[in-house]
């Protein structure tokens, strides 16, 4: 009997969640983190496996179903995740840890990442357009107790932000989901299928148009604001620099690209309906004001966290706007961009997490010369810095360029000039703030670099090296599985 | 038998659209709280007639629960909460009634001319009430964003998810899917309901407001 690993994938957090309630000591809270995250990390490449030889994979009478779509997804919750978890446990796991955490809080922090993760593997593995809404549900009560979990003021004000805006948002996504509902059972009738994905694929070409496009209104305003897209965007920078840092990446690298998965799914069904072209309207406009209005507020920043929150917003913009082009190309890029900006962001913020303890401050204007004061910490945020930007030969700079090529070469050159003056400006704001904080003498003393800190170092190293990599060359499994996912958006 | 279920969505949308209307004029959290309730009332017992109608178990648990949560436990605890929080009782508002009560009807007004023109098929019974129930979601989310308080905010997010309990039983007389998705929403709701109550954000409660959050903009 082949072993079900699409099972095992919800079942590990779940199981995680359980055990650490019964750790007695800040170890044992600390072994099940590295062991689930491993576990994790194992199932998921084994289900990548079983997909990329198998084909899609369905679950539970079609409740659950993997194709090479969720199988991106997947990877990147799975990646982000296990650098989240390693560094999780030196930033407040160990004892001695320079955020140490009384066993009880440990716990629950534990429980609620692992919660997290398992709900965000819900939204991947989903087939039902329902579960997939209550998977990102979940998500959103999951992360806004883990948002407020140095409970001051500020982060109960960001948790409370976030929590009211993003339930709002899924509110305003019920509403669409019961919409496309609506017209699902026009073409099909009541059956107990109507909002699964691949019903609604197939049966594409008969949906309703009109109705079709009221429902997309909603999804669009519903699932953009959890993913950050500009103007729905306020919850994010508050949210990710309250939030602890392995938490700021767990949102940044993974949760945004499940509301923006959830968009595309819906993007491909609607692809199905012959002249119907909201989708990429709606991407555009909402891609092009991500882009513009981030690439502004990059300047305007003081906040080392706050910097990254927005350059999220920002490629969150570059990947709707590829959404928007479409085509093989449009859509690999995209697809693409999704893997990198995860890896990216989620390597900045673990270093940025670093750099603030030997800083001893997150305010920009206070952290310079770190090449100096923190080599090593400096060095690693050059790096990821000149990875963020858009730098070869990065990866991001390679999905950047696939998307701009189909803007120029697809008709929508006007849309792509824009992109591009939007990424020369954030480029500038990035590499400004960058310099300020690299170069010169220090301000200030810094703390002594961090003593050995090896789980941390492990996870970082994970998510940069994934980051570098994949610029360098893309490895064959992983091509095949963007391209799988290519043409399961594209038909 | 279908008229009966017909009718009584026809006098359930009005009631719960006035009482949308209703909640954009109230100046004191409690009545605030007490129209919901009725809200939630008509609501119930109307999906209790849909499911007496199509003989539906579920859809029958589906009516019970929103009675019983959405009509009185829900604003049982939001009126505690305003109790024993010693929160000011008066709503505050950034919008004054007056404009509160005419953006309501611009709100109805829009809803109709725009998805008015989107009528789902004929086979639907009740489709014409689509409009309305996109006027109930966004006078609630026009109740949520120019209220202050956080637990007015919780108010205008119970009164969007009204909006679509009343699509879904209108569009699709609650089969299917949407008797767990309405319980989810309600869950969502009562998750962050019990938060309020359990950390006691007494200080929060009268600062959550947007004021107050501009510590974090920028």
């Amino acid at each position: 009997m082949p072993i079900p690993w699409i099972l095992l994938v919800l079942i590990v957090p779940l199981a995680g969640a359980g055990a650490v309630a019964f750790a007695r000591t800040r170890d044992q809270a600390n072994a099940v983190a590295i062991a689930v995250a491993l576990a994790l990390g194992l199932v998921v490449a084994f289900l990548l496996q079983a997909l990329l030889t198998l084909g899609a994979l369905s679950s539970y009478g079609g409740l659950l179903y993997v194709d090479d779509l969720s199988g991106l997804l997947l990877l990147i919750v799975a990646v982000v995740g296990l650098a989240s978890l390693l560094y999780s446990v030196d930033y407040l796991g160990r004892s001695g840890s320079p955020h140490e955490a009384p066993l009880p809080r440990l716990r629950r922090y534990y429980q609620l990442v692992f919660l997290f993760l398992f709900t965000m593997y819900l939204v991947a593995e989903a087939n039902n357009l329902g579960v997939l809404w209550i998977g990102l549900e979940g998500t959103t009560l999951a992360s806004a107790l883990l948002v407020g979990y140095y409970q001051t003021r500020r982060a109960q004000e960001a948790s409370w932000k976030y929590l009211i805006l993003c339930s709002v948002g899924l509110v305003f996504a019920l509403f669409g989901t019961l919409l496309l509902y609506v017209a699902s059972v026009h073409v099909l009738g009541a059956g107990n299928s109507e909002l699964n994905w691949t019903t609604l694929v197939s049966s594409g070409s008969q949906l309703d148009p009109g109705l079709v496009r009221l429902a997309l209104v909603f999804l669009f305003v519903g699932y953009g604001t959890k993913a950050g897209l500009a103007p729905l965007h306020t919850w994010l920078p508050d949210a990710h620099s309250e939030a602890p840092t392995p938490v700021s990446a767990l949102l940044s690298g993974a949760l945004l690209n499940c509301a923006m998965y959830a968009l595309i799914r819906i993007y491909a069904i609607t692809l199905r309906i012959p002249g119907f072209l909201w989708t990429q309207r709606f991407f555009l406009i909402f891609g092009l004001l991500s882009v513009f209005l981030a690439a502004l507020f990059l300047f305007v920043q003081r906040d080392l966290k706050r910097l990254l929150a927005y350059s999220s917003v920002e490629n969150m913009g570059i990947i709707a706007l590829g959404l928007a082009f479409g085509g093989a190309i449009g859509l690999f890029g995209a697809l693409y961009h999704l893997l990198n900006h995860a890896a990216t962001k989620t390597a900045l913020f673990l270093v940025s997490g670093n750099l603030a303890l030997a800083a001893r401050t997150k305010d920009l204007q206070e952290i310079q010369g770190a090449l100096v004061a923190a080599p090593g910490t400096g060095a690693l945020l050059l790096l990821g810095g000149l990875a963020l930007a858009g730098v070869p030969p990065f990866s991001m700079f390679s999905s950047e360029l696939l998307i701009l090529s189909a803007g120029f070469s697809q008709g929508n050159g006007v849309a792509a000039g824009l992109m591009l003056i939007a990424l020369v400006l954030a480029f500038g704001a990035l590499s400004w703030h960058l310099t300020r904080m690299l170069l010169g003498p220090p301000g200030h003393p810094y703390a002594p670099e961090t003593r050995a800190v090896v789980c941390a170092s492990l996870g970082l190293g994970v998510v940069l090296a994934v980051a570098l990599a994949l610029g360098l060359l893309l490895p064959d499994p992983l091509s095949q599985l963007l391209h799988g996912a290519v043409q399961v958006v594209n038909g | 038998m279908i008229v009966l279920a017909v009718q009584a969505l026809d006098i359930s949308a009005a009631i719960v659209l006035v009482t949308a209307w209703i909640s954009l004029i109230h100046r004191r959290i409690e009545a605030l709280v007490d129209t919901y309730a009725i809200q939630s009332g008509a609501l119930g017992i109307t999906a209790g007639l849909v499911a007496y109608q199509y003989q539906a178990p579920d859809i029958y648990v589906l009516a019970g629960l929103t009675i019983v949560v959405n009509a009185i436990v829900l604003p049982w605890l939001l009126r505690r909460v305003v109790r024993n929080l010693g929160v000011s009782r008066m709503v505050n508002m950034y919008a004054s009634v007056r404009a509160s009560a005419l953006a309501g009807l611009a709100i109805l007004l829009v809803s109709v001319w725009v998805v008015g023109g989107i009528t789902p098929f004929a086979e639907v019974p009740s489709a014409g009430l689509l409009p309305i129930s996109v006027a109930v979601l966004l006078i609630g989310f026009f109740l949520l964003i120019t209220r202050r308080k956080a637990i007015t905010q919780v108010v205008g997010l119970l009164v969007m998810n009204n909006g679509i309990f009343l699509a879904g039983i209108a569009l699709t007389y609650g089969l299917g899917l949407f008797v767990e998705l309405g319980l989810a929403a309600n869950l969502l709701v009562l998750a962050i309901v019990a938060r309020i109550f359990l950390e006691r954000m007494k200080e929060s409660f009268d600062h959550v407001d947007a004021d107050a959050l501009r510590a974090l903009e920028g």
